[in-house]
């Protein structure tokens, strides 16, 4: 019984979730150019004009720090953040570069919540150190490049419990959200707790953007009341549906609308989420587009990482600071705020991904994975 | 509420309303009071200088609610509550009162913070050139609007931050 049990967890851990390494690496491209127009971690140099009596860090490490350090320490925390994303998103030194990432971004946005908000962005923060030797650096990267000239060791390309261990993470995340709503009522067929929130955010906090006004005149309690089913469910399905990838990634579909839903009537961004669940799709048939250039380039830059790496942290750092500019004078335009407005290209983007995904058969990429697997072991 | 940090926890978002109930929170109306008797009001925004992070109203309410906003969000508008919820929520309370509001409480009385003080009036001084800021005030509101009705919100005087900036 024990030997059956051992025999699941492990083929749960280290089968259930690999994805191949050219999947992998585009996903950690794609995730270091979010990190660079999302401006994570960001500048926060503003923070040493505050009084000392504005920093109240939460219960934590931050309260290790007596007060606000000078400008000087939060531009050499932007600076280090930079030169991270751009060793991740070349691919160089890339565990190490994932640990000075989540590192990095931890301290950063542990300043900033120290003044009386925690924004819920824990799931960028942690997946680069959950992915830190997942093998997302042997594809793609100056890594592998480094390999194939130097023979040094590869990376395993599956059988690897980086995004099993994530995808417990944000089920077990789902599942603290989802016990205060159980035991608060959500699901009582009298209350309407989406649309609580809804109004105290209009009148109270003033977040009258996008669809979250019109919202407000909206009467239908069956859609509140289905509002309210479909958030408490879906939160509670994450923890179980880890077990298997296909019921995980259908969570994550239904989490990608229920997403989009609150930017646009609560205007709460959660970019970065969809950006997480983006791990556990596979990409390989993009990656297949994407390889052939990617290799030349890599090639071209291998010579020289020491000055490739602050290059790109240089014009990293300058399109996460255009992009919030541009996003900014957008949003004057139209009435809304940027960083809004960012969000909500990234999460469109995601549903429909997810509806390209659905339309393609959903799940096939898994079971082609799984023969994959079958045909190498039987090799 | 105060939580942990860093914490592997999403919001929990437990309060629920049902038709008819009132949806309760706080605004606050923030003003500077200068020597030739004008009040002039602004915003979180103004006052605090530099757009999110943080957001400037979330520093307004942190800094300027007398006692502390967390202690509102316990005490004041979880009516209706489960008594599990409850609990956990009082339980989180008392963490941040043995752990974190000590923190505070060694800082003494916020209002005769030099370097607060200082700053307070750097800001407060560019919204009337010429005259010196007297004092600085937040006035609490605490507002509700009825779930159903497209009535504006009903806002009453809950409570007020005040620091007499005369001497320096």
């Amino acid at each position: 019984m024990i030997g059956l049990a051992r025999r699941e967890l492990d083929r749960w851990l280290f089968d259930e979730y690999s994805v191949g390494p050219r999947s992998l690496g585009l996903f950690r491209i794609l995730f270091a150019a979010y990190l660079f127009g999302a401006q994570a971690p960001p500048l926060l140099a503003h923070l040493a004009r505050y009084p000392d009596v504005f920093f109240d860090p939460p219960l934590g490490f931050m309260q290790l720090f007596g007060g606000l350090p000078p400008a000087g320490f939060f531009w050499a925390l932007y600076g280090c953040g930079l030169l991270a994303n751009a060793a991740l998103l070349l691919g160089w030194r890339t565990a190490w570069a994932s640990v000075a990432c989540t590192a990095l971004m931890l301290l950063a946005f542990g300043f900033s919540y120290s003044f009386g908000k925690i924004d819920h962005n824990v799931p960028i923060v942690i997946l680069p150190l959950a992915m830190a030797w997942s093998g997302w650096g042997s594809a793609f990267s100056l890594d592998a490049l480094r390999r194939r000239t130097f023979a040094g060791p590869v990376l395993p390309s599956a059988g690897n419990p980086s995004l099993a261990i994530l995808a417990l993470l944000v089920g077990f995340m789902m599942w603290t959200a989802a016990v205060p709503k159980l035991v608060g009522g959500w699901l009582h067929p009298e209350f309407s707790a989406v649309r609580g929130y809804l109004i105290a955010n209009v009148h109270g906090s003033g977040q009258q953007q996008l669809l979250a006004h019109a919202a407000t005149a909206f009467n239908s309690h069956v859609f509140w009341e289905l509002a309210d089913w479909y958030t408490v469910l879906l939160e509670f399905a994450f923890l179980p549906a880890v077990l298997r990838l296909r019921t995980f990634r259908w969570c994550l579909a239904g989490a990608c609308l229920f997403h989009l839903g609150i930017l646009l009537i609560l205007n709460i961004p959660s970019a970065g989420f969809v950006l997480v669940y983006a791990a556990f799709f596979n990409w390989e048939a993009l990656a297949e587009r994407f390889g052939s250039r990617s290799d030349v380039l890599a090639e071209k830059s291998a010579a020289a990482p020491g000055l490739l790496v602050p290059v790109v942290a240089v014009l990293g750092g300058l399109l996460g600071w255009g992009l919030a500019r541009g996003w900014d004078v957008v949003g004057v335009a139209l009435g809304c705020q940027g960083s809004l407005l960012g969000a909500l290209v990234i999460e469109v983007a995601a549903v429909l991904s997810v509806a390209a995904w659905l339309l393609r058969g959903a799940g096939t990429d898994v079971q082609r994975a799984a023969a994959s697997r079958r045909l190498r072991s039987s090799r | 509420m105060s939580e942990p940090y860093p914490a592997l926890l999403l919001p929990g978002f437990g309060r629920v309303l049902k038709a008819g109930d009132d949806s309760v929170f706080l605004r606050p109306e923030i003003s500077a009071h200068f020597a030739d008797g004008a009040r002039v009001g602004l915003s979180a925004d103004r006052l605090v200088g530099h757009p999110a992070p943080p957001p400037p109203e979330h520093v307004v309410r942190n800094m300027f609610y007398p006692g502390g906003v967390r202690r509102y969000h316990a005490s004041g508008t979880d009516r209706g509550q489960s008594s599990v919820y409850d609990s956990l929520k009082r339980l989180q309370l008392w963490l941040s009162d043995t752990f974190v509001f000590r923190r505070r409480q060694a800082r003494g009385d916020l209002t005769e913070d030099p370097e607060l003080r200082r700053w307070l009036r750097d800001r407060l001084v560019a919204l009337r050139p010429g005259s010196p800021v007297t004092a600085f005030e937040v006035e609490w509101l605490e507002c509700r609007v009825t779930l159903g009705r497209s009535d504006p919100a009903r806002c009453s005087p809950r409570e007020r931050f005040r620091m007499d900036l005369r001497t320096p």
